[in-house]
């Protein structure tokens, strides 16, 4: 069996998705990069006790999420940061695939959702994930994350057609 | 399995999911998929090492549990308090300290007790005794020469 190939299907599948997941908490592109790989790595020794590999996936990566955050709190370099921060979220998160003036409004309107809507959103629509995984990944009772899924799709059908109006 | 969760989407929601789909977000970074290439395709040596020294030390524990190790061990036990007790107790300025040093070699030798080796000692030196030949029985040249004619 070639195992290299294997883990470079599973990151070329969900190495952006986590990325994007990751950019939710972490403004800087560099750390999350560091968050993933390190969530990657971690995720692929320790596969085999999984249940669900891809719900354990997005697990690994927000369990080295949080505890990268605790420890960038003890630290307390975030606040220090908060100037760089600001000019690193100008950093897209989406590939400028065309310039559609419709890509745009969407990522607005997606930019306005709680974290917590944007995560479930997120592992839903770029992860393919069902709502069992999400709720796994996300340590989420299964109720919490369709309903979080169902209000941010009410949210962003509302923004994206107001935005749309004004325009 | 049906997802119970997933109300059936209406075709505005599905048109939406399309839309967002079709969002492609960023790729990670070559740094990054280097990175964690070399990380995953790396030979765990240090681990191994510490396999080998672990093996080895159990093999040690193993090898002196077998009964060879285990009777040569018993030998010393036997052997190895009398040299030492009598070593300890020999006394260093008494007149005879000559014989005890020779009864305690005698003792450890043939891990007898002192007491039962002093008394053959004691009658060895007895009959030693008795044998001695006294000495005016025993010609001189000077006796021998007068008894002479």
């Amino acid at each position: 069996m070639d195992k290299t190939a294997d883990w470079n299907t599973w990151l070329a599948e969900h190495g952006p998705t986590m990325l994007l997941l990751v950019r939710q908490w972490v403004a800087h592109r560099a750390d999350a990069e560091d968050i993933v790989q390190e969530a990657f790595v971690r995720f692929w020794k320790s596969r085999h006790r999984a249940v669900d590999p891809k719900a354990y996936l997005y697990v690994c990566a927000k369990r080295y999420l949080l505890e990268w955050l605790r420890t960038e709190q003890r630290r307390g370099r975030r606040e220090q940061d908060s100037a760089i921060d600001r000019a690193s979220i100008s950093t897209p998160l989406f590939k400028q695939l065309s310039d559609r003036e419709d890509h745009r409004r969407l990522e607005i309107s997606l930019g306005a959702l709680s974290t917590e809507q944007r995560e479930v959103v997120i592992l839903r629509i770029w992860g393919g994930l069902s709502f069992p995984q999400i709720s796994e990944a996300l340590a989420i009772p299964l109720n919490t994350a369709s309903s979080r899924y169902r209000y941010a799709l009410a949210t962003l059908r509302k923004n994206f057609v107001e935005e749309s109006i004004h325009e | 399995m049906n997802d119970p969760h997933q109300a059936p989407p209406s075709s505005e929601q599905l048109a939406l999911e399309a839309q967002l789909r079709s969002m492609l977000p960023i790729d990670l970074s070559t740094d990054s998929q280097i990175s964690i290439k070399s990380r995953l395709e790396r030979r765990p040596t240090s681990f191994h090492h510490v396999q080998c020294v672990a093996a080895i030390a159990a093999c040690a524990l193993i090898a002196m549990s077998l009964p060879v190790f285990q009777h040569a061990r018993n030998q010393q036990r036997v052997t190895r308090p009398i040299r030492s007790r009598y070593s300890s107790t020999l006394p260093i300025d008494v007149a005879n300290d000559e014989k005890q040093f020779a009864i305690a070699t005698y003792s450890n030798a043939l891990a007898q007790s002192p007491a039962s080796l002093n008394a053959i000692l004691e009658r060895q030196s007895r009959k030693a005794e008795c044998d001695e030949v006294d000495d005016s029985q025993i010609p001189r040249t000077g006796d021998l020469s007068i008894a002479t004619p």
